[in-house]
């Protein structure tokens, strides 16, 4: 009887410690920001940044007045196209995740390197307002000269990708066909017995 | 005319592989490259600090994300993606010198499968009262079989000149087949399959049939010789029978 108390208690109080143990945070909020950034091409004069963030509290407690600023795209360099460069949210729940985008016209070409994304919020515990930072972005490479892919490359490619699969479909067709379809001079002899 | 065509066939098939070897060499290469890519000039003082062994510091909390993949599937062969949070609660900056990370047996720490490329970072600080991510995008070996490893992640990183390293993550990883549901296995497996199903209905079949004709399948009734007509016989044209029949006939 005892042990069987005892048991589903050990293993809640197992299970408590170890996931105290891989999170690392006490009670507290633990802000993860993850910003990515792709670059679309319009075409030779007109490039295309697609911006996302996403911000995840991985922490224990609900965090407050989620507000995040991105205030890396100068404006000379880029026009905004859709959505806004900052956001604020009224609350995170712990194990909760937000998610933001926006659209930015890159008007100048060059190497440009983006600043992380700041998030502000505010805990029960603390006075002051807390602060958060993204992940930095890798350089983007704005209105890139791109080398023209030989025909022969985007083949290679292609069939790098899928020539094991279209081989073994069309192998496996083939020996279909083969086994369904009388052969021409089998069919002779066939029609030749009939008369 | 079908071993022809087979002959045709399997000669294609050879040709449209000979690209294929050299695109594979390449794309070795290429992966090895993104892998160490950093996001700002190398530090020369880096081999200094990757690969030693130094404490955490007392004010920095560390956590790892897997972001949108809680179950951590590491396709073998492709890059995966995760997130280091880093909170400095001290009050000097902090600079994050590297990430690395090592694949080991789960049963056995110490055997080391493979040691994945370190992340170098030259301009990354975080601020004190601040937490700040950090990616690591790393790819575990193609050849890798798909089961159960260990994952351990450390951050180096510096406050005051002075080195530190933190374990931001010690767990499980759950490594898996890279590709899609379409592959040389699976295509044949369906198949063979489906030639079982076939085959297995086609027996059953033949013996519906058989049980089938047996109860149907009416007394045959044997007719003998004697009522067939002797003029239809072919045998008997040109003998003695047919000409006097004939003659009889004539007369008639």
């Amino acid at each position: 009887m005892e042990t069987v108390i005892g048991n589903p208690f050990i293993k809640a109080l197992i299970i408590l410690f170890l996931v105290s143990a891989t999170t690392a945070a006490g009670d507290a909020p633990f802000i993860i920001s993850h910003k990515k950034a792709s670059l679309t091409r319009l075409n030779s004069c007109a490039e295309r940044v697609s911006v996302s963030i996403d911000i995840y509290n991985q922490g224990f407690s609900t965090v407050y007045d989620v507000s995040l600023v991105d205030d890396s795209w100068p404006k000379d360099l880029f026009d905004i196209i859709s959505g806004n460069t900052s956001k604020s949210w009224e609350r995170l729940d712990a194990g909760g995740i937000l998610s933001h985008s926006f659209e930015l016209d890159a008007k100048r070409q060059g190497m440009f390197h983006g600043a992380p994304a700041v998030i502000t919020y505010r805990v029960p515990t603390k006075v002051s307002l807390q602060e958060a930072y993204s992940t930095p972005i890798l350089p983007l490479d704005i209105l890139a000269e791109r080398p023209t892919e030989n025909k022969l490359d985007w083949l290679q490619r292609l069939l790098a990708k899928y020539g094991s699969q279209i081989s073994v479909v069309s192998i496996v067709l083939f020996f279909i066909y083969l086994v369904a379809t009388p052969s021409k001079a089998s069919a002779a002899k066939a029609s030749k017995k009939k008369r | 005319m079908a071993i022809k065509i087979l002959r045709v066939f399997f000669i294609g098939l050879l040709l449209l592989q000979f690209p294929l070897f050299q695109v594979v060499r390449c794309q070795s290469e290429i992966e090895a490259d993104v892998e160490g890519s950093e996001l700002g000039i190398v530090r020369e003082d880096v081999q200094d600090f990757v690969g030693g062994n130094f404490k955490p510091a007392p004010g920095v909390e560390t956590i790892c994300l897997f972001p949108k993949n809680s179950a951590k599937v590491v396709p073998a062969g492709e890059k995966t993606e995760l997130l280091v949070g880093m909170e400095n609660v001290g009050q000097s900056p902090l600079n994050i010198i590297a990430i690395e990370a090592s694949v080991h047996l789960p049963f056995d720490h110490r055997m080391l499968v493979q040691n994945l490329t370190a992340q170098v970072f030259d301009n990354a600080s975080v601020p004190p009262s601040t937490q700040a991510t950090f990616p690591y995008i790393f790819a575990v070996s193609k050849f890798l079989q798909p089961g159960t490893f260990d994952l351990v992640g450390t951050v180096v990183y510096e406050i005051n000149q002075s080195p530190y390293q933190s374990t931001f993550y010690n767990g499980t990883i759950e490594v898996v087949e890279a590709g899609g549901f379409v592959s040389v296995e699976s295509v044949f497996l369906v198949t063979l399959g489906i030639s079982l199903v076939v085959l297995l209905g086609l027996w059953i079949h033949g013996q519906f049939k058989r049980i089938s004709q047996k109860t149907k399948a009416a007394p045959k009734v044997e007719v003998g010789t004697g009522t067939t007509d002797a003029s239809m016989d072919e045998w008997l044209q040109g003998t003695a029978y047919n000409q006097s029949s004939s003659k009889s006939k004539k007369k008639k």
